[in-house]
């Protein structure tokens, strides 16, 4: 069952095409990453669905309501939430606070608060709970990242570079996260640069580059599609996250 | 949840019973008189950090709904009574506060905080322009029906309810959205708030208790003029405001108090006053940008800074951890 849709999906800034004409589908239950070169317009494309930034055209279906530039928290009200790729926590708040101030999609307030505590527990910082955000170090801070998107109970879960900034054991720990996640039943689309770490975890991959999709297949098909290799030519660093 | 915040709720109802008991050792006419504009000063702060301190949107004419509210009373006591009157400079300035707040939260930059400077200076114009309404440059006598000493018991009525009731505010779910709202609107509402919903909110709230406090204010003065919309009557509440610390509550409180006293000591030195009073405001941000409330903390860094032999600054985040800590006792 198609959950989720992109038509055209476009934003031009000046003269600079960041998001062209994007277009693809997810079904329910789906656990599809998206990769592409720095600049590609990944995290714009996340930007343009969840409502921080309106498309300059195109659509976004979820549903098979559209929600193209609704408010941010329309859209997570709606069941799709994302994270950022630099974690935001609301330092001045402790790790419980940064949950407790979430609106859930499906829970009251009430019933929601009794989530946080197994929440917190899920994603390993229940014994950090009175501790101040501001004061965690960053795997801590992905962790809190996560909580805060599971805490609004979403159907689609955006992930935008989750794996950024930790090591191997703390991928490990989170890609087992996410995974148990989509067990439960989110839909997950997670944007990534550790190619391996998330190879392992997903059935299908889009590839963008200068804001145009330029592959969308399984994970094996996609590493070796001629214009994938031609977007990552020269670049060291795709070797390099693809052996890492 | 009063037993966390004991040390603040301690503070207010100790100074609320201090000063109700303060009449039975001193009953100095002088003294209570600005005892009750203290009362006032201390809802007016606190309104307006509820906003400034926690939203982040800083409001620069607080005076505008101290001013409405007691132009509402001038205007309207003789034909209304005083209750009716003061009613109708509440409910006109939580409507005006919904007309600047809707179009403005929206708006990233300036824009909140300049509609919110320049409202009181076109009040105060039209208010010398429709003279026969509002009595011009002389303004309007408020008859009041009460004694100094009804009046300074029903301002300490006011102010304990008025700031306990924000307090409480500031200190639920809603108050920790204002301050997340405060430090990142775009991640509070990815995270599904509705964040305009919480800033009109707060504004109103704001509006509310200010208006009424206008009022009230007219009753101390027996009298209204266009000076009630002055630039120096917001920026008062400002200094107040940040001295005290902003987004804590209990320092804007506090700070009223002080430097509602601090104004009257400086009244002998006439043209030093206000250099005084913005000399105060730069020394508090130099050295202690978030304000006295955070003083018990700042002291404690400081002893043991000599212990160790650094010269760390205080971050927010450890003042702000220092606290809560001594809040919840």
């Amino acid at each position: 069952m198609t959950m989720f849709q992109v038509e055209n999906l476009t934003k031009v800034y000046g003269k600079v095409r960041a998001v062209d004409d994007v277009s693809f589908s997810i079904q329910k239950g789906e656990f599809v990453g998206i990769i592409g070169p720095n600049g590609a317009g990944k995290t714009t494309l996340f930007h343009l669905i969840s409502g921080v930034q309106p498309p300059t055209s195109g659509k976004v279906i979820l549903n098979n309501e559209e929600i193209t530039g609704k408010a941010p928290h329309l859209i997570v009200q709606k069941g799709l939430t994302r994270t950022f790729q630099v974690p935001r926590p609301f330092q001045e708040l402790t790790v419980h606070e940064n949950v407790e101030i979430v609106k859930s999609s499906k829970l009251s307030v009430h019933e929601q608060a009794k989530q946080i505590d197994h929440l917190l527990q899920q994603v390993g910082l229940g014994s950090r709970q009175s501790q101040l955000a501001g004061s965690l170090p960053q795997g801590d801070l992905r962790r809190l990242e996560m909580a805060r998107a599971l805490a609004t109970n979403p159907d689609l879960l955006l992930l935008d570079e989750p794996f950024a900034g930790l090591n191997t054991a703390e991928i490990e720990s989170l890609s087992e996260l996410l995974l148990q996640m989509h067990d439960e039943g989110i839909t997950i689309i997670i944007i990534e640069h550790k190619l391996k770490a998330l190879m392992k975890m997903v059935k299908r991959v889009i590839a963008i580059n200068f804001g145009q999709l330029i592959a969308d297949d399984i994970p094996q098909e996609v590493v070796n599609n001629e214009q994938v290799l031609k977007a990552y030519l020269g670049d060291r660093s795709w070797d390099f996250a693809y052996n890492h | 949840m009063i037993k966390k915040y004991k040390g603040s709720l301690g503070i207010i109802t100790l100074l609320t019973v201090t000063l109700a008991i303060f009449p039975f050792i001193n009953d100095s006419f002088y003294l209570i008189s600005i005892l009750t504009l203290a009362n006032l000063y201390a809802v007016f702060v606190v309104s307006w950090d509820i906003v400034s301190g926690f939203t982040g949107k800083l409001n620069l004419g607080h005076a505008l709904f101290i001013g409405i509210g007691a132009y509402s009373v001038g205007i309207l006591h003789d034909s209304l009574g005083l209750i009716l009157s003061i009613l109708v400079g509440v409910v006109l300035s939580i409507l005006v506060a919904f007309i600047i707040g809707k179009p403005t939260m929206k708006l990233h930059g300036p824009f909140f905080s300049l509609t919110t400077m320049v409202l009181p200076l076109i009040l105060f114009q039209l208010a010398y322009t429709y003279r026969n309404l509002t009595g011009g440059e002389f303004g309007l006598n408020v008859s009041v029906p009460l004694s100094r000493m009804e009046l300074y018991y029903v301002t300490l009525a006011y102010m304990f309810i008025s700031v306990l009731i924000i307090f409480f505010i500031s200190r639920s779910r809603t108050g920790k959205i204002l301050l997340a709202i405060k430090e990142d609107e775009t991640a509070c509402s990815a995270i599904g708030n509705n964040v305009e919903r919480y800033k009109l909110m707060a504004f109103l709230i704001s509006a509310f208790f200010a208006g009424l406090g206008g009022g009230l204010l007219a009753l101390y003065l027996r009298h209204v003029g266009p000076n009630v919309f002055e630039l120096w009557q917001s920026a008062t509440i400002l200094i107040m405001g940040i001295v005290g610390g902003m987004g804590t509550i209990i320092g804007p409180f506090l700070s009223a108090y002080g430097l509602t006293f601090l104004s009257e000591w400086l009244r002998g030195t006439e043209e030093y006053q206000d250099l005084i009073y913005a000399g105060l405001l730069i020394l508090s941000i130099l050295i202690l940008p978030n304000g006295l409330a955070s003083v018990g903390a700042y002291v404690k860094r400081k002893f043991k800074e000599r212990g160790k032999g650094t010269d760390d600054n205080v971050s927010s985040r450890e003042l702000n951890e220092s606290l809560r800590k001594s809040e919840s006792g």
